[in-house]
């Protein structure tokens, strides 16, 4: 395995673990967590708009708490994710090209993901997403949703059965 | 095969917003979270109710440890390694092809339940057929289900429980919930929801006559936590131990040198706890005490009926980070006396994918989710 790959990843998960005791390193985790974050959550949500809202909002609490966060880089993940929630769900109106992008401005790879990602349920798409792009593990994503690594679990082998079926391949099954 | 972490890659050309400033802007717009309950501790009014509070908790506390922790005297019991009840092999005695994606089975009122995508479905033990599906719209995957007086399910999404007359197959109450229930235990006419909130867990006491909510807790982390009732408590298992929530709004703490608990049931008047090293606990809901342990393997699931003990192993996995069962390591389910700890079933392989047992007489029923299967274990 090339583990060069990972540097950015593993980068930015170390300074999540820093203690950050003013704005201004705040910031610095908003640099280097905010586009993956704010990524994740338009393939989670499929709307732009709202996880631009749950970003700004997250790093908006952070910021009036301050010193009381240990792991911003962690819990602006886990606050985002769980604002994300409880907004509305635009997937079943949207076309896919206008949910995560200007038409004609992403690729059909992209394109086909999302559509994709619209036929899991909301828990296994949070999942999926957490643990594909955000890069997180079970435990770690059972954290972020509330809810246990065996349930997390259940979720992540549903949806990337579902997910390879409805992006054409379908090999990864048990003997 | 598709790498979907290549795939997943395709999100990287999407450009971000920066949304620094309104971040800024919108945490100037609100008062900081941290300065409240400091500025409220200042001032004399709540300083003195605060003081008040801290005396009645380490009075509290001190009671609690006077009664429950200090008489060691009632010793673990390690059970003889003499068997009084022969071992018999176990087999899958029925099978029932589920209808619907499953999450949940409990067994009583002489019917197994089982909680899936938008239904429960009431199941004949003995024929193993679906002899009721009562559509719960709101019934996902998050949800949870329970048995006492009645059968009771989370509607997260419309912040309710829903109680099911086991006689009538009849949903007979909807009870609202504050944020979102996604656990449910019962015991008797008691009924305990706890709650998904954008923080730590919260743990409600409704009245499953009434409906209505009659006491309110707060977990120290996550609703996820392995959770019954019974003896007229709630048992949460918290960070090494277990808590326990009274009917009377009382809490205690319960220190396990076990370790970590990865589930927990109520059956025939005792809390059984599974700790993840490999043991189980026979603990006493009156003082907290543990009456006995014995070794058992680390599994999944738990449940304790007539007498017996129920574990559910978990499947292998091939990676260490994402689920992908391993075809040398199934699920297995093996049975022990609930008063001696020997083995009293040979474990039977149940396949992939289960996730959660119940057991009631005899027999114990397991759910499985990939395929979508309820399996009846019983003595060969």
């Amino acid at each position: 395995m090339d583990w060069s790959l990972w540097l950015p990843f593993l980068h930015a998960r170390n300074i999540g673990r820093m203690n950050v005791e003013t704005r201004n390193s705040l910031e610095d985790v908003y640099r280097v967590e905010a586009p993956r974050l704010w990524r994740a959550l338009v393939l989670h949500t499929g709307d732009r708009e709202a996880a631009s809202d749950a970003v700004a909002e997250a790093f908006a609490q952070a910021i009036r708490r301050g010193e009381a966060i240990r792991d911003p880089a962690a819990w602006v993940w886990k606050t985002a994710f769980r604002l994300a929630k409880g907004m509305p769900d635009k997937r079943r109106t949207m076309p896919p090209a206008q949910e995560v992008g200007d038409p004609g401005a992403v690729s059909d790879e992209l394109i086909d993901l999302v559509r994709a990602l619209k036929k899991l349920t909301p828990h296994q798409r949070a999942a999926v997403v957490l643990h594909y792009y955000g890069g997180y593990s079970v435990r770690e994503i059972a954290d972020i949703l509330a809810s246990t690594a065996s349930a997390v679990g259940v979720h992540l082998y549903r949806a990337r059965n579902r997910l390879r079926r409805e992006l054409g391949d379908d090999h990864d099954r048990p003997a | 095969m598709i790498d979907l972490r290549e795939k997943f890659a395709a999100a990287d050309e999407l450009t971000p917003p920066d949304l620094w400033g309104e971040a800024k802007k919108r945490a100037a717009n609100q008062p900081s979270v941290a300065s409240v309950p400091e500025r409220l501790v200042n001032r004399p009014r709540h300083r003195l109710a605060a003081a008040t509070v801290a005396i009645i908790i380490f009075a509290a506390a001190g009671i609690f440890a006077w009664n429950v922790l200090a008489p060691p005297n009632e010793k673990a019991i390690v059970p003889s390694p003499i068997p009084t009840a022969p071992v018999r092999p176990l087999a899958i005695t029925g099978t029932l092809k589920l209808p619907f994606g499953d999450f949940g089975v409990v067994a009583g009122a002489n019917s197994v339940w089982v909680a899936a995508y938008g239904h429960v479905l009431r199941v004949d033990p003995t024929s193993m057929t679906v002899t009721a599906s009562i559509p719960v719209p709101g019934l996902s995957d998050q949800g949870a289900i329970a048995i006492g007086a009645d059968v009771w399910v989370t509607d997260g999404s419309h912040h309710e429980v829903v109680a099911i007359d086991p006689a009538t197959a009849q949903i007979v109450r909807r009870v609202r919930v504050p944020h979102i229930p996604v656990q449910v235990a019962a015991d008797g006419q008691n009924v305990w929801v706890i709650s998904a909130t954008n923080g730590v867990g919260r743990i409600y006491r409704v009245n499953g006559a009434t409906g209505v909510v009659t006491s309110r807790g707060q977990l120290s982390t996550s609703p996820r936590l392995p959770f019954t009732a019974g003896g007229g408590s709630a048992w949460v298992a918290e960070g090494g131990g277990l808590r326990r929530f009274g009917s009377d709004g009382s809490t205690a703490t319960v220190d396990l040198s076990a370790g970590d608990v990865s589930a927990l049931t109520f059956g025939d008047g005792s809390v059984w706890a599974l700790a993840s090293g490999g043991e189980i606990l026979h603990i006493d809901p009156s003082s907290g005490l543990t009456i006995a342990t014995f070794p058992s393997p680390s599994g999944i699931g738990l449940a304790e009926a007539a007498g017996r003990v129920w574990i559910l192993t978990d499947t292998g996995s091939r990676s260490k980070t994402v689920y992908i069962p391993d075809p040398r390591h199934p699920s297995l389910v093996v049975s022990f006396d609930a008063d001696t700890g020997q083995p009293v079933g040979r474990a039977v392989k149940v396949g992939f994918a289960p996730a959660w047992i119940a057991a009631d007489g005899g027999e114990a029923w397991v759910a499985k989710f990939d395929p979508e299967r309820l399996l009846r274990v019983s003595t060969a």
